[in-house]
C-alpha cells in the first residue's frame, strides 16, 4: 500500500466522498467486471458493484490495513455478489425454456433464436456467450473461483484472502470448479452440435 | 497413480503451483495416459476461453450513479452517527447520576419553601414593600428555570422599547433608586445566563486543485449552513492562452455562517484542500455588551422621567430645555440599540475569510511529454519562416519604394558625375 492510498483511506475515514472516489477509481472497472461475470448481466452487475462500493465506504473505518486495500475491497465485492446470487435464487428466476404448464400437460416454450446462425457460432463472440452461459449454471462458490482465477487472473494467495479461506481449500475448489465448468461446456457443445451442425 | 487423483494435480499444474517432484510424476503420467492428457488439453482450452473474455467498459453514468448513492449513504450515516452519539451519551450517564440530581433538587425545593414560610411569618404583615422584596429575591433561588425565562421575557420587551416596560416600572411604584436598579438586575442576569457574547472569526489559506469545483463546494457549504457569502473574488494568477483549462486561479471568499455551525464549517473547508495558513480569533464583548444594555435601560428611565417633567413644565424656556435633553437621550438610546443589534449580528454570524490558491498537483502523476510536441515544433518552424518572409517582404517593399529615387539619382547623378569628370580633365 503506497502513501497516497494510505492518506486517501485516512480521508475516507473522515467521510470524504471525493477521496473515496479517487481511491476506487482504478478498481471500479475490475469490480464491475467481477460482478458482471458472477451475475451474468450488466444491470445487476452495476447495482451490485455500486452497493459493494457503498458498503466499502461505510465500513472503511473497520479496515485495519492488515491485507492490501484492493484485496479487502474485492472481498466485499465478491461477497456482495454472492449475497445477490443467493437473493436471486429466492426470487425463482425461471429460465426461458422452462416448460409452461397447461391443463393438457406441459408445453415447451418455443423461443425463436436470432443469434445462433452458423456463422456466428464460429465467431469468437459466440464462444464467449457459451462460457458466460456455462458460468451462470455453475454453483455460486465455483463461479466465484473461476471468475477470480481464470477470468481475472488473481493469484491463489489473493483468492484465499478474498474468499477468506486457506490456500489448500482454494486449490481444491479451483480444480473442482474447472471440472464442473468443463462438464457443463461439453454438454452445451453437444447441444449445439445436435441442433445446428447436423444440417 | 490413479486418474481420479490426478484431477486436482492437473489444475495445479496449469497454474504452475506444483513442486518439482509432483510435476515430474504428472508429466510422465500425461505422456502415458491418453484420457488424462485429453482432460488436460480440454481444461487448457477452456481456461484460454475464460482468459479471452473481454474486460467490459463501465456502463454510462456509472460514476455519477455511484456518486449519488454515496451521498445519500453519507447523509444517512451522519444521521445515524448523531443518533448513536446521543444514545451513547444517555447511556453513559447512568441512572445513579439522574437519581442523585433529582434527590438534590427535591431537597432543595423543600428547604427553600420551608425557609420562605418562616420568613413571611417573621415579617410584619403591615410592610408591603418588604414582603414584595422578599419574594423578588427568593424567586430566583427557588426555581432558576422560571427566573431565567422571566428575565428573557423582560429583556425582549425592553429591547423592543415598548410602553409595556414603562407601565411595568410605573406599576411597581417603588423609590426612584430601586426603580433604576430593578431592570438592570434583570438584564444582567439575562446576559450571564445567555452565555458569553463572543465575535468569532477565522481565516484560512488553502492550496487546492480544480479551482472552480472547490470554489463551488465552499459556496455550497456556506449556503447549506444557512450563512451567506459576503464577498468573493477570483482571478487568474497564471493564464495559459492556448489551454485555458491549465490556467491557475487565485481568489478569496468572505463568508458569514451561523455561530453554531462555525467550527464544523471551518473543519469542512479545511478538508477541501491543503491548509497553508489558518487562524481563529474571538473577541469577547460580554462586558461591553452588558454595559451598553444597562445604559440603554437607564437612559430609557431617564427618558420616561423627562417626559413626566415635560408634562408638568408650563413656560416655553423649560419646555425647550427639556426637549433638548430628551432628544439627546433619545439619540443615545438609538445609537446604543444600534450597537447592540450590530453586536448581535456579529455574534450570531461568524466570519470566515478564505483565500484560495490553485496549484497543479505535481506529485500525483508524472507529466507525459506533451503529445503535440511535433505540432509545436512545426508551429515554431513556420513562425520563423513567416518572420523571415515578412522581413524579406519589408526589404523588398523598401527597395521598390526607393526605386524612383534611385532612378532620379541615376538620371541626375550620372550627367553631373560625367560633367565633373569633364571639368577635371579640362583643368
Amino acid at each position: 500500500m503506497n502513501d497516497r492510498e494510505k492518506s486517501l483511506i485516512e480521508e475516507c475515514k473522515q467521510g470524504d466522498i471525493e477521496s473515496f472516489e479517487l481511491l476506487i477509481k482504478d478498481h471500479q472497472q475490475m469490480a464491475f467486471n467481477i460482478a458482471y461475470r458472477m451475475l451474468g448481466n450488466i444491470e445487476d452487475a452495476r447495482d451490485a458493484s455500486q452497493d459493494a462500493f457503498i458498503k466499502i465506504f461505510k465500513n472503511i473505518k473497520n479496515f485495519k490495513g492488515d491485507s492490501s486495500f484492493s484485496t479487502w475491497m474485492y472481498r466485499i465485492v465478491s461477497n456482495t455478489c454472492l449475497d445477490e446470487l443467493r437473493k436471486k435464487k429466492k426470487h425463482h428466476n425461471y429460465s426461458y425454456d422452462n416448460p409452461i404448464k397447461t391443463e393438457d400437460g406441459e408445453m415447451s416454450r418455443n423461443i425463436p433464436t436470432v443469434e445462433n446462425t452458423p456463422e456466428e457460432i464460429i465467431n469468437r463472440k459466440e464462444s464467449q456467450k457459451l462460457i458466460q452461459n456455462a458460468l451462470n449454471k455453475l454453483s455460486d462458490q465455483n463461479k466465484a473461483v473461476i471468475v477470480l482465477r481464470d477470468i481475472k487472473g488473481f493469484s491463489y494467495e489473493q483468492i484465499g484472502e478474498i474468499l477468506n479461506c486457506p490456500e489448500g481449500t482454494v486449490k481444491s475448489r479451483i480444480s473442482r470448479a474447472r471440472v464442473a465448468l468443463k462438464t457443463i461446456l461439453v454438454k452445451d457443445m453437444e447441444l449445439f452440435n445436435n441442433d445446428y451442425v447436423k444440417i | 497413480m490413479k486418474c481420479n487423483d490426478i484431477q486436482e494435480q492437473i489444475s495445479l499444474y496449469i497454474d504452475n503451483m506444483l513442486d518439482d517432484n509432483d510435476k515430474e510424476i504428472l508429466i510422465k503420467h500425461l505422456e502415458e495416459c491418453n484420457q488424462c492428457s485429453a482432460e488436460y488439453d480440454s481444461l487448457i482450452a477452456m481456461i484460454n476461453m475464460c482468459r479471452e473474455l473481454p474486460m467490459l467498459e463501465l456502463p454510462e453514468n456509472y460514476e455519477i450513479g455511484l456518486n449519488n448513492k454515496l451521498k445519500t449513504a453519507e447523509a444517512e450515516n451522519e444521521e445515524k452517527v448523531q443518533i448513536t452519539t446521543i444514545v451513547e451519551k444517555i447511556k453513559q450517564k447512568n441512572w445513579k447520576v439522574y437519581a442523585s440530581i433529582a434527590a438534590v433538587f427535591i431537597v432543595f425545593v423543600i428547604s427553600v419553601t420551608g425557609l420562605n414560610s418562616v420568613k413571611t411569618n417573621e415579617i410584619d404583615p403591615g410592610s408591603e414593600i418588604a414582603h414584595d422584596n422578599a419574594i423578588i429575591y427568593e424567586q430566583p433561588t427557588a426555581s432558576p428555570e422560571e427566573s431565567r425565562s422571566d428575565g428573557n421575557m423582560q429583556f425582549s420587551k425592553s429591547s423592543q422599547d415598548s410602553p409595556v416596560v414603562e407601565n411595568e416600572i410605573v406599576g411597581r411604584g417603588l423609590e426612584p433608586s430601586s426603580d433604576m436598579m430593578a431592570p438592570v438586575d434583570a438584564v444582567e442576569s439575562q446576559v450571564i445566563t445567555d452565555g458569553r457574547k463572543v465575535i468569532k472569526n477565522a481565516f484560512l489559506s488553502l492550496d487546492i486543485e480544480n479551482y472552480d469545483e472547490k470554489f463551488e463546494k465552499i459556496i455550497n457549504l456556506v449556503n447549506a449552513s444557512g450563512g451567506y457569502v459576503e464577498h468573493s473574488d477570483t482571478q487568474y494568477s497564471h493564464y495559459v492562452p492556448d489551454k485555458p483549462e491549465e490556467s491557475l486561479k487565485i481568489g478569496s471568499i468572505t463568508a458569514r455562517v451561523p455561530e453554531n455551525t462555525f467550527l464544523s464549517i471551518v473543519d469542512q473547508v479545511k478538508g477541501v484542500g491543503i491548509v497553508t495558513n489558518f487562524g481563529m480569533g474571538g473577541q469577547d464583548i460580554t462586558m461591553q455588551y452588558r454595559d451598553t444594555v444597562n445604559e440603554v435601560e437607564n437612559l430609557k428611565i431617564q427618558e420616561k422621567r423627562l417626559r413626566e417633567i415635560m408634562e408638568k413644565a408650563d413656560n416655553v424656556k423649560d419646555i425647550l430645555e427639556v426637549e433638548r435633553e430628551l432628544s439627546r437621550v433619545r439619540g443615545d438610546i438609538n445609537r446604543m440599540t444600534g450597537d447592540i443589534k450590530r453586536w448581535d449580528d456579529l455574534v450570531g454570524l461568524s466570519t470566515i475569510n478564505i483565500s484560495l490558491n490553485e496549484i497543479i498537483p505535481k506529485d500525483k502523476k508524472i507529466e507525459p511529454v506533451s503529445d503535440n510536441i511535433w505540432e509545436k515544433a512545426g508551429k515554431g518552424f513556420i513562425r520563423t519562416i513567416n518572420e523571415m518572409v515578412s522581413m524579406l517582404e519589408v526589404a523588398f517593399v523598401g527597395f521598390v519604394s526607393i526605386l524612383p529615387l534611385l532612378l532620379l539619382m541615376l538620371v541626375i547623378g550620372t550627367p553631373t558625375i560625367l560633367f565633373i569628370k569633364k571639368l577635371r580633365r579640362r583643368q
